[in-house]
């Protein structure tokens, strides 16, 4: 989507933990309690130097964040306690998700929430209920233009928090905290079979990360030497239904923004484009995937259109596979857009389609293998049926 | 199709601009794409962030910004500063995936035009929306900048092509930004 994303960049101070607080399966555990399993988030770069060692950086994508994941943000800020919680908020934040930045406002009172910067879309009333809010809880809170928002999402998803704090944060940050970067290319050293497997997804040195349950989570555990000799506590870096990219390297929009034009719709046609030669003497079939695709849409409880005839008039969920032969395997792109009938704003009578919602993946198998390329077109399909229950939870 | 992977990466940057430039869109929907850059003023140039194999060979996201503003220009595309607010107008989104592959880079570019739309089912709160894409897949075997930024050029081609079909003659220089 075009994906509208959202940010969250949070410094929390925590309690102090035990060792046992930075083992995978407590992260891990942590993130599903906190944000349920289809919130997009991201945990990333932990600060660790003084009284707030334990802090950690998180992202949240507020386009698919749902009620147990809004519920489990807001618990979290209110568990934050005294000392220094910054959020920063990049992105777009869809108009339905303004009352988590206003409830993070409101029961943050008195707490440790000092700052927000804010890339709102929605109506103004919304913003100055914000604002209301804000003021009563004594945050400073800013609206940030589109350019800035993605320009700190640039620095975020470059993996290199201390650019992104010592252009921007830095100032908002409590004495004695201190980012450090991200080591090694987190973002091309994973094993091909695994980013084969996990498009849009991001990669994480084998080693030091592990994949859960379908890459919906991912854990890291990194012991790092911030200088002096001191060995900082592990960074955790996680993500739930991550993309959203937005998360870390290899995330999207993370990268690309990602709409929120699904409530509302009580369905879609899926269509399939055709497939290229190399793809098809891999055994794959156009038919077959928009059968799978159909079918693990149906699963999630979203309704799929057969009558093709009524495309223009209905949302369309379309797929493609793009193959590159290459010497010892094969080489795919795929990606997955929502087409909705549409008028530009700047020119109202001009109707046409519109992608609401887009996500592409890149990815290599060998040997050629179509399972890869189904899995990458279930991935994606995946995504788009969280976001759509999402936006739509009563379907 | 396939791509014979040569000593250099030649035939992977040729393969990458054939891409490119025959980037499959949406099925029929390329007239109404280009309907929609009809009385664009010009665009803003956004790019998203980049992987950390892509900035490892030296392309980070101001870079490849600077190059598409710069091939925008040269074919008189008015580029727009960054505005303050979300207000809906245009922005050209570039967007870079990655993945390594037989010592090399695999990689897939995709260049976004997002407008603000009204959807025909809910026409009272708008969003943004993306009314042109083209999106090309390419490999190279030296990992080099120079492949990825060729697509990325040829992508920007492809947007300047259409832009001009649906503005003929309104190319307007002036409302560049300043750096111009």
């Amino acid at each position: 989507m075009v994906r509208l994303i959202v940010f969250a960049v949070a410094a929390i101070a925590a309690c102090t933990p035990s060792d046992a607080d930075y083992s995978k399966a407590a992260a891990v555990a942590a993130a599903k309690s906190q944000f349920g399993r289809t919130a997009k988030i991201s945990f990333y770069e932990i600060p660790s130097r003084g009284v707030v060692r334990d802090s950690l950086a998180l992202w949240v994508s507020f386009a698919g964040i749902d009620t147990a994941g809004e519920r489990g943000l807001v618990r979290m800020l209110q568990k934050s306690g005294p000392g220094p919680l910054k959020l920063l908020v990049s992105g777009p934040v869809p108009a339905k998700s303004y009352r988590i930045i206003k409830s993070a406002l409101e029961q943050n009172e008195g707490r440790s929430l000092s700052h927000v910067q804010l890339l709102f879309v929605g109506p103004e009333k919304y913003r100055g209920e914000l604002r209301e809010a804000a003021v009563a809880a004594g945050v400073r809170l800013s609206f940030v233009s589109f350019a800035e928002a993605l320009k700190l999402e640039s620095a975020l998803g470059a993996g290199s928090p201390r650019g992104l704090l010592e252009g921007r944060l830095e100032p908002a940050l409590a004495p004695g905290v201190q980012l450090v970067s991200q080591a090694g290319d987190s973002s091309s050293s994973a094993g091909r079979e695994t980013q084969a497997r996990k498009p849009a997804q991001q990669a994480v040195p084998q080693g030091e990360a592990d994949s859960e349950e379908s890459g919906e989570v991912v854990c890291r555990m990194m012991p790092r030497d911030i200088g002096g000799g001191v060995i900082a506590p592990t960074r955790v870096c996680f993500r739930v239904k991550g993309d959203a990219g937005p998360a870390g390297e290899g995330s999207e929009l993370s990268s690309s923004p990602k709409p929120a034009s699904l409530a509302g719709l009580e369905g879609v046609a899926v269509s399939v484009e055709e497939l290229k030669p190399d793809l098809l003497q891999l055994g794959l079939r156009r038919e077959r995937i928009q059968r799978d695709v159909e079918f693990k849409l149906r699963s999630r409880g979203v309704r799929v259109y057969s009558e093709v005839s009524r495309y223009d008039l209905r949302p369309l969920f379309f797929l493609r596979v793009h193959p590159l032969r290459m010497e010892a395997g094969l080489g795919y792109s795929v990606g997955a857009m929502l087409y909705q009938r549409s008028s530009l704003l700047r020119s109202p009578d001009r109707f046409g389609s519109a992608v609401t919602w887009m996500e592409s993946a890149v990815g290599y198998t060998s040997p050629p293998s179509q399972y890869d390329v189904r899995d990458a077109l279930e991935e994606i399909a995946d995504s788009f049926a969280d976001d759509f229950v999402a936006a739509n939870p009563a379907n | 199709m396939g791509i014979r992977r040569s000593p250099g990466a030649a035939a992977a940057t040729v393969l990458a601009l054939i891409l490119a430039l025959a980037a499959p869109r949406a099925p029929a929907e390329t007239p109404a794409e280009i309907a929609s850059l009809v009385g664009l003023a010009g665009v803003e140039v956004a790019v998203d962030k980049v992987p950390a194999s892509i900035r490892k060979i030296g392309l980070r996201p101001d870079r490849l910004r600077t190059d598409v503003e710069a091939a925008l220009r040269a074919r008189e595309v008015p580029v727009v500063p960054e505005s303050s607010t979300l207000d809906g107008s245009p922005r050209l989104h570039l967007r870079v995936r990655a993945e390594s592959a037989e010592g090399g880079l695999l990689y897939s570019v995709a260049l976004l035009l997002f407008q603000g739309v009204s959807l025909a089912g809910s026409p009272v709160e708008p969003k943004l929306a993306v009314t042109w894409e083209a999106e090309a897949m390419g490999f190279s075997a030296r990992s080099s900048r120079f492949d990825v930024q060729n697509v990325v050029l040829g992508l920007t081609r492809s947007f300047v092509d259409d832009f001009q079909t649906a503005n003929p003659g309104d190319a307007n220089p002036k409302n560049s930004s300043p750096e111009d």
